[in-house]
């Protein structure tokens, strides 16, 4: 199985290289060449497939002549996270993306060039190259078949009983699907990357293009949100500290192109209604690829800390190699280009939905620059004096989050401005219902007890933008009203603008979710059974303290009623827990205990406990709900967005 | 918009120590948001100092009646930069602060130019 596991590799990578030479060949359009480098990419997949499945076999099998399985599986480990192992490591993981990397591929082309036959022998060169990547780390720096014999050959040929286990805070439902929507996000980025490449190098760069590059990079955008939002989701149910989002490295990672891609599906609308900023929205293409392979470089050579960095490893040089590659190939193609690049029409007015546009695109792009520079500060500081200067979360939160709060009021404005220009008098009159909506909003706000301009700032942003997202599709629905539809026909009319509309809904409310964690407030309580304590409006009673073990782990718990929520008296139980994975894992984890109410969460942490008395640390967590519900319906818009508007049905007989 | 958010958010900078510091027994987190109850992990000669010890750190420089800004010197001196969440804004650290507001800066500059270029430009 193992050798069969590596041939599968062996058989993959050979593959790829004949369908670059077949790719090679068609450059020029020769048919019969296109096809078969189109049957070879359909064979790498076939390959990289087969090699997980036999991975995934071995896990299960717990096969620990592996290094792999007995790194990341144990005897006791259910089978849900038996077969998220294949993802929890190094090797394994970067088979999984190189699988998904190929999977895209060959849905790209054959679902969405399969019309633009002009366009595939360079996507498929493109795509190649960057496969070929992924494809010579696998087989000659992180093989996931490779044995403990292989890795250190001096070992004695001893089989372990047992395996180290899954480490106990990856065993969580949000954790088994989190990666995987994650690495949907980052090798998303490769197929737009690859089209954009592919139309440079034929000079095809017509309008068709744009349009399937917008929806890979929609779903690549879809997918790094959701995974980062799932991700928060884990942190804040997991890892006991009350929040969600840690500035970390490598959610930073995610965060980089996630901002990229958002500007780039702003500005490509200027490109698609306009003709214009085509050589802009070609590089926002690119930087959205390089900025995920860079993110990977980042998290996976070890360069910088991070909780969640895979240990260090030798892949930097093949990473780097790609990056170099890419961005030559990148900027060289664009300069040949550049005379076929240029617009002919003109932005004529500030006050235009174009020039909104641009000033959004700017604040994106610098907030992923924020994000980046933070992110390698602590390695340019340590490379320029040999002393690390560290940056944290309240670095990102004086730079990243003022910009962000901008991006709400410069939404609403782009929501309002038409096209071309506007006039100052209709400007005036749109702007100024929502204007009147953010100032009553940050005024209440500040009178109830909001902290800090920035808080208040943000609070009248996310209203601005509500209530320019409700005037504007008010408006239409009364215009439709006129013609006989109603609100269903108003969105099937135009379901990407409409869509778009509920994702800047979901954004005002993430973004007031994000206020209300500014507003957390926590204390320390020590209790012995039987004894009440206050905080706040809440009334803490420990009932008992209970201890629990089965074969995996043992847990203690501390049953504390909570008096003073909606809804009377609530039971929280917060609970540590000791497991007992494989050889020598002994870990504990804090699992808190949430209480949903309607205007946040109640959210404790068991940091000690005895028989006769125990510890916990009171979160109060207000408007939480509001983020991860705000992010949630950012995504079901941007489903919205994708369905295919409705055509109007052919008018017969004569007028 | 952004520059004078920037500037309102720098003002109304939280006091919050456990979010100033970075907690030092490789977690990666900061002293407040360490996933470990009671970190007390301590190894000088690989710089490992749990959270525990950090905070106590803090509370002997509070007693000694230290300001904030002199708490945090104190503890930079004591483990290294590597210990702040904030950079501070001297030396090498100013660089942390400068270049995205540089960045934002050449942005806003670059679209107005484009902008402005593009009103009088002739249609081609």
């Amino acid at each position: 199985m193992i050798e069969a596991g590596r041939a599968a590799l062996a058989f993959a990578l050979g593959a790829n290289v004949l369908g670059l030479l077949l790719a090679w060949r068609a450059r020029n359009g020769e048919g019969r060449s296109t096809a078969a480098a189109g049957r070879a990419q359909e064979a790498t997949f076939l390959g990289i497939l087969a090699a997980v499945l036999l991975l995934e076999v071995l896990l299960h099998a717990r096969d620990f002549r592996l290094a792999y399985v007995w790194q990341y599986t144990s005897s006791t480990l259910p089978s849900l996270y038996t077969t998220a192992a294949l993802w929890a490591g190094q090797s394994g993981s970067i088979l999984f993306f190189t699988l998904l990397l190929s999977g895209y591929g060959v849905v790209a082309r054959r679902f969405s060039l399969y019309d633009r036959g002009d366009l595939v022998p360079g996507f498929l060169l493109s795509y190649g190259v960057i496969q070929l990547f992924f494809l010579v780390i696998l087989t000659g720096f992180e093989n996931p078949f490779a044995t403990h014999w292989d890795l250190q050959p001096r070992t004695p040929p001893i089989v372990p009983n047992d395996g180290m286990g899954l480490n106990p805070l990856l065993q969580h439902p949000a954790m088994a699907i989190h990666p995987p929507i994650l690495y949907l996000g980052y090798t998303g980025t490769a197929v737009p990357f690859a089209i954009a490449l592919s139309a440079l190098a034929h000079g095809r760069l017509g309008e068709t293009w744009v349009r399937s590059v917008r929806r890979f990079v929609l779903f690549a955008w879809l997918f790094l949100g959701v995974g980062m939002l799932l991700g928060g989701r884990w942190a804040y149910e997991e890892l006991g500290w009350g929040g969600y989002w840690a500035w970390d490295p490598v959610e930073n990672a995610a965060l980089v192109p996630f901002l990229v891609a958002t500007a780039f599906l702003h500005s490509v609308m200027i490109e698609e209604r306009r003709g214009m900023l085509r050589i802009w929205n070609l590089v926002l293409v690119v930087l959205f690829f390089l900025t995920a392979i860079f993110g990977t470089f980042l998290t996976r050579t070890g360069l910088v800390t991070s909780v969640h960095a895979f240990a260090q490893s030798d892949i930097m040089p093949p990473l780097l190699a790609l990056l170099v590659v890419a961005t030559v190939a990148s900027v060289a193609l664009l300069a040949k280009r550049l005379p076929q690049l240029r617009s002919r029409e003109r932005i004529r007015s500030l006050a235009s939905r174009e020039a909104a546009f641009l000033f959004n695109n700017c604040l994106l792009l610098a907030m992923a620059f924020a994000v980046l520079w933070g992110t390698l500060f602590p390695v340019l500081s340590k490379a320029a004096t040999g002393a690390e200067i560290s940056v944290g979360p309240p670095f990102y939160n004086r730079i990243v989050l003022p910009m962000g709060a901008s991006l709400l009021y410069l939404a609403g404005i782009g929501t309002l401005v038409a096209w071309r220009k506007t006039s100052g008098a209709r400007l005036g009159r749109a702007v100024g219902l929502p204007f009147v909506a953010a100032v009553l909003a940050a005024g209440l706000s500040a009178a109830v007890g909001a902290r800090g301009w920035l808080s208040i700032a943000t609070i009248g942003g996310a209203a601005f933008l509500l209530a320019a997202t409700i005037l504007d599709t008010g408006a239409a629905l009364r215009i439709r009203r006129t013609a006989g539809g109603g609100p269903w026909d108003l969105f099937r009319s135009n379901p990407r603008r409409y869509g778009g509309y509920v994702v800047h809904l979901g954004f005002a409310l993430l973004a007031l979710g994000i206020v209300g964690n500014a507003h957390q407030s926590k204390t320390s309580l020590t209790l012995a059974p039987g004894e009440t304590s206050t905080y706040g409006p809440w009334r803490f009673h420990l009932r008992e303290v209970t201890e629990d073990a089965d074969a995996h782990r043992d847990e203690v718990a501390a049953r504390i009623a909570v008096e003073g929520v909606f809804g009377g008296t609530a039971e929280m139980a917060p609970r540590v827990l000791l497991f007992f994975a494989g050889t020598d894992r002994e870990q504990p984890l804090t699992e808190p205990a949430i209480l949903h109410q309607p205007w946040g969460e109640l959210y404790l942490v068991l940091l000690s406990a005895a028989r006769d008395k125990a510890s916990v640390e009171v979160y109060v967590n207000p408007l939480i709900h509001l983020f991860f519900g705000g992010g949630a319906l950012m995504a079901f818009g941007t489903l919205l967005g994708l369905l295919p508007p409705r055509v109007a049905a052919p008018t017969t007989g004569t007028t | 918009m952004s520059a004078v958010l920037l500037l309102l958010s720098l003002a109304s900078a939280p006091d919050a120590f456990g979010q100033n510091l970075f907690c030092l027994c490789g977690c990666a987190q900061t002293v407040a948001s360490c996933p470990h109850p009671n970190c007390a992990e301590y190894d000088p000669a690989r710089g490992v100092y749990g959270k525990k010890y950090l905070e106590a750190d803090v509370a002997a420089f509070r007693a000694e009646g230290r300001s904030t800004d002199e708490i945090l010197d104190g503890m930079a001196e004591k483990y290294g930069e590597r210990v702040l969440t904030i950079p501070r804004a001297k030396g090498l650290g100013i660089w942390a602060w400068i270049a995205p507001a540089l960045a934002l800066l050449a942005g806003l500059g670059t679209v107005v130019w484009f902008l402005l270029r593009e009103r009088t430009a002739p249609e081609t």
